[in-house]
């Protein structure tokens, strides 16, 4: 019995579709459907004209046959992403087989499963003229069209892994003009070098601008209508001194979602980890960042 | 180049693919030149990338050429890839999805 999208594993391979002869028929009802009227793919004398034997198979033709297949090889499907390179010809009246694989398999965040697909076709020469790479999603509707795609957004800030290292070395004038702008006092005697425990904002490398992961979700497709940090905690080992250096490891650990009462939030969490010069544990400090979206005139997309 | 599109079909079961099977061709019927920049263009390629999981019935596609890059194969010729890229919003102007077609100019391969 064969697969489908929920129950395929990586590496089945799916079953030969061909060898099919392509029919110049075909070639000219392509032709209508999508606008491409090149003589030299459903006529001989232009395609002889070319350098070619025969008149050459649409490469989108060639495309739309292996999303179709992903379709029955796979049952009921979204194929969000769907790319195709066209490596070298094929011609009419000349047997070609389309094959395909699954490479990969995911998780959505809202339960979807994602499926990988490598697909090519050959012509009769064995030649490979087309490869190309699908995502296929399950059609529960599990994840609505105006869902916060989470899972991408995980994939974007590299959740639960380093996502930057970065060293800073303490100068006495960076606690000074740190402690000028908070309105706060300077220390004296045997604490002057010791910098107040807000300091450890101060080595954020995301607000210091270091490290940027922030390109998804500012250019997600929904309308935003606020945002800003929700959240500082901090955890510390010793005091932060002036001369310290230093090294920042920066984690995003959470992505999740709320309904807040202006619209939808999403969050993200990140953990810096702050060591000395000798490597030992100094603090850790947390840091929540909200952007709030409007979903309801995302479902605009959908009316 | 933008130009209005409208379907009639059941919005759920339209794709990208469906409402623009060539993303060059597409592209190229907004007004777009096909470049000709070597001594044979091709197309290289085609992707589409679906953003909203469904497609709305009215939508804003506006093409451009969106890239231009020139590199050698491993023959020694010369290579020019064009991307066509094709943005398609809603009536709201939300990114509904792409689609890009690449066309190949190939030095030397008449």
């Amino acid at each position: 019995m064969m697969p489908d999208i929920k129950t395929v594993d990586v590496g089945f391979r799916f079953p030969d579709h061909g060898p099919i002869a392509v029919q110049l028929e075909d070639m000219v009802r392509w032709a209508a459907a999508s606008g491409d009227y090149t003589a030299f793919h459903f006529d001989q004398d232009e395609a002889e004209a070319r350098g070619f034997p025969a008149p050459v198979v649409h490469g989108p033709w060639k495309a739309a046959v292996l999303r179709s297949l992903v379709e029955s090889w796979l049952g009921a499907v979204n194929i969000p992403e769907f790319s195709v390179r066209y490596l070298a010809p094929d011609f009419v009246g000349d047997a070609m087989v389309f094959g395909g694989e699954v490479a990969a398999i995911e998780a959505s965040r809202h339960g979807r499963r994602i499926v990988r697909c490598d697909l090519w076709a050959t012509r009769s020469d064995g030649v490979k003229t087309v490869t190309a790479t699908c995502v296929a999603t399950t059609d529960d509707g599990a994840e609505a069209a105006t869902d916060l795609p989470l899972q991408r957004v995980m994939d974007s800030v590299r959740l639960g892994e380093p996502a930057g290292t970065f060293v800073y070395r303490i100068d006495g004038n960076d606690v000074d003009r740190f402690v000028d702008a908070i309105g706060g006092q300077r220390r004296t005697g045997p604490e002057a070098d010791i910098a107040p425990a807000t300091f450890y904002a101060a080595l954020d490398p995301v607000e210091r601008r270091d490290l940027d992961l922030d390109g998804f979700v500012q250019n997600l497709p929904f309308p935003k209508i606020g945002g800003g940090n929700a959240f500082n905690e901090v955890e510390y080992q010793r005091p932060l001194r002036k001369g310290d250096v230093i090294t920042v490891t920066t984690r995003y650990t959470e992505v999740y979602e709320k309904e807040g009462s202006t619209g939808t939030l999403l969050f993200r969490v990140r953990e810096n980890e702050l060591r000395d010069a000798d490597g030992e544990l100094v603090a850790t400090t947390r840091c929540g960042h909200v952007l709030a979206f409007d979903m309801a005139i995302a479902r605009g997309v959908t009316s | 180049m933008s130009r209005a599109t409208d379907q009639s079909a059941s919005a759920a079961a339209v794709a990208l693919a469906d409402i623009c099977p060539d993303p060059l061709v597409f592209a190229l019927e907004s007004g777009l030149p096909r470049l000709r920049l070597l001594d044979r263009v091709i197309d290289g390629g085609s992707d589409w990338e679906l953003i909203a999981a469904s497609i709305p019935s009215s939508l804003t596609a506006v093409s451009r050429i969106s890239e231009i890059v020139g590199r050698t194969s491993s023959a020694g010729r010369r290579l020019i890839r064009t991307c066509y890229e094709t943005e398609f919003r809603s009536t709201r102007g939300v990114l509904v999805g792409r689609a890009r077609g690449f066309s190949l100019d190939v030095e030397g391969a008449e």
